[in-house]
């Protein structure tokens, strides 16, 4: 089996992704697609129909790719946590695609597959991993055996927050990047600017977070007629500060030296300045992956799927049954 | 500061690097912050600012109360120096690694100095391991209060036990009921009076049920 290829199929929110792996563990880029609503956030039931209506497609691409089903060892899907019909359409096309190749399925945990194409890419044995994404913001390292959770949100995702921000200001899903731009451009027009002409909370606890009233807070100003440009610098200033710190203490605590960043708002530009800065002060090193598999991807299944096979073994068919609310320190961890 | 006489580095944290030592010939530890460069200055000026003076402030106001916490000798906000007596002990994280002490006997003994923190209208803001010593004489301290708050909201001290449990579980998984000694500690204490003006502390159960509403909203602990 070491030589085989093993595919990786991510669906647990927006995006439906398919990827692969190869033998070595050496990831290939994956065949994506990205449910974007027209209006509002995501809808459960209209990401599943994105979702299943794409999936013929991305497998057709992967096949047209070279892959084919005799040289592919396992299929991996993401298990959980995520939205639960968006979760089944990526477990049930994995299921197929077993059953098509008499191949076995390998069920992931989505968090930790972040972890892990990270410590791939940035050959990094034991980090810190700061994982910002839409729905998810939690600061984990391993401990005895699992991948912990030292700190998290304690109500909504920073990604989350931001396009809430964002769709409020009328700008299009997903808003972290819109926010980022007219940070940026508001910043070179304003050099000069003051954030304390922009105050917002600031929810650090420990080393857990809060977003929901710095969102309520941001829309304040702007409400009180602070430019939105100003607004979205202020509130990437505050959240991805707030990030940074929790991962510090969380190495402070731990004692440990490498910072990986993951999931789709480790793709910003300021916050990577900001993981590689803090680093520098401790003498860590920071990490951050390519664009490609910081947001969700197939390959990171497929990676993390690689070595719970090699490892662990196959996920019984019976046992496939998609888990929404798969915590982070659910998953046995057996490979180095 | 001049009657400052160092001795050595104990820990560099998010927030400030301690070092032991001695404050006109008594047994301190001093903590510098200093500015994080991965902060906007006004926000990094404003944090250190803001924390060094609900620290000192903390400090001071519990220095009447027979509560193991630091005493405050110096504060210089402009270079972000704190100087505090020094409390004897480990780090809880080190001693329950080092897994040589009764963990249920000092479990609840931290739950109990909780709850007498919190009964006199405050919170901690910071409950993980490094922030708690132990120490077979001088018993459990608390220390670092650069997040705390004077405040008897029922949702202030039950993110005070979530920050715990969340160090606990992550941290310390080899001891499954260590909350629970905490819970049984922390509502097993007898309260201290409460001075201040607004509605008293509510009781241990209410923040212990507060506690488990938190975790029930935060993501994958239904």
């Amino acid at each position: 089996m070491a030589g085989g290829i093993v595919v990786g199929i991510e669906s647990t929110a927006h995006t439906l992704s398919i990827g692969s792996v190869d033998g070595e563990g050496e990831p290939t880029p994956s065949f994506s697609a990205f449910f974007r609503p027209e209006e509002g956030g995501i809808h459960p039931r209209e990401a599943a129909d994105h979702h299943a209506e794409n999936a013929s497609t991305l497998v057709r691409q992967l096949l047209d790719s070279g892959i084919e089903g005799k040289s592919v060892s396992a299929v991996a899907f993401s298990q959980g946590p995520g939205l639960g019909p968006c979760l089944r359409v990526g477990a049930s096309v994995a299921r197929a695609l077993a059953s098509k190749w008499d191949v076995p399925l390998v069920g992931v945990n989505h968090c930790v597959a972040h972890i892990e194409i990270g410590r791939q890419q940035c050959k990094m044995d034991d980090p810190v991993l700061l994982y910002v994404s839409g729905g998810n913001t939690q600061v984990i390292t391993r401990m005895a055996g699992r991948y912990r959770v030292l700190g998290e949100t304690l109500d909504i995702g920073i990604g989350n927050m931001l396009d809430k921000f964002a769709r409020e200001q009328g700008l299009p899903f997903p808003g972290g990047p819109k926010i980022e731009i007219l940070a940026k451009q508001w910043l070179d027009e304003n050099s000069d600017a003051n954030l304390d002409d922009y105050i917002l909370p600031y929810a650090v606890h420990g080393m857990d977070l809060a977003f929901s009233g710095l969102y309520a807070a941001a829309s304040r100003l702007v409400e009180r007629g602070a430019p939105l440009g100003a607004v979205c610098w202020s509130l990437q200033e505050h959240a991805f500060a707030a990030c940074v710190e929790v991962a510090e203490r969380a190495m402070a605590h731990t004692g440990k030296r490498e910072l990986l960043l993951g999931g789709g708002v480790a793709c910003n530009q300021r916050i990577k300045e900001m993981a590689n800065l803090m680093s520098n002060e401790r003498g860590a090193i920071a990490g951050i992956p390519p664009a490609r598999y910081c947001v969700d991807n197939g390959s990171m299944i497929a990676t993390l799927g690689r070595l719970q096979y090699l490892n662990s073994g196959p996920t019984s068919f019976d046992e496939s049954a998609v888990k929404q609310g798969l915590r982070t320190d659910e998953t046995q961890i057996s490979w180095p | 500061m001049l009657a400052w006489e160092e001795e050595q580095l104990i820990h560099v944290g998010a927030e400030a690097a301690v070092s032991s030592g001695r404050f006109l010939g008594l047994p301190a530890v001093r903590k510098i912050r200093r500015p994080r460069a991965y902060r906007n200055p006004a926000l990094d000026r404003r944090l250190t600012t803001h924390r060094m003076s609900s620290e000192a402030k903390m400090l001071a106001r519990l220095s009447s109360s027979s509560l193991p916490v630091p005493r405050l000798l110096a504060c210089e906000m402009s270079s972000g120096i704190m100087v505090q007596s020094l409390r004897l002990g480990l780090q809880l994280v080190d001693v329950l690694r080092d897994g040589k002490s009764d963990v249920e006997s000092l479990m609840k003994k931290v739950g109990f100095n909780i709850r007498q923190l919190h009964s006199v209208g405050a919170v901690h803001g910071d409950l993980t391991t490094n922030n708690i010593l132990w120490d077979e004489q001088q018993g459990v301290s608390l220390i670092d209060f650069g997040l705390s708050q004077w405040t008897t909201e029922v949702e202030r001290m039950g993110l005070d036990l979530q920050v715990l449990s969340e160090c606990l579980s992550a941290s310390h998984p080899e001891y499954g009921d260590a909350l629970a000694w905490v819970f049984q500690g922390y509502e097993s204490a007898n309260d201290l009076p409460y001075n201040g003006s607004d509605l008293p502390p509510a009781s241990a159960a209410d923040v212990i049920a507060r506690y488990n509403v938190i975790r029930g909203r935060v993501r994958y602990h239904s």
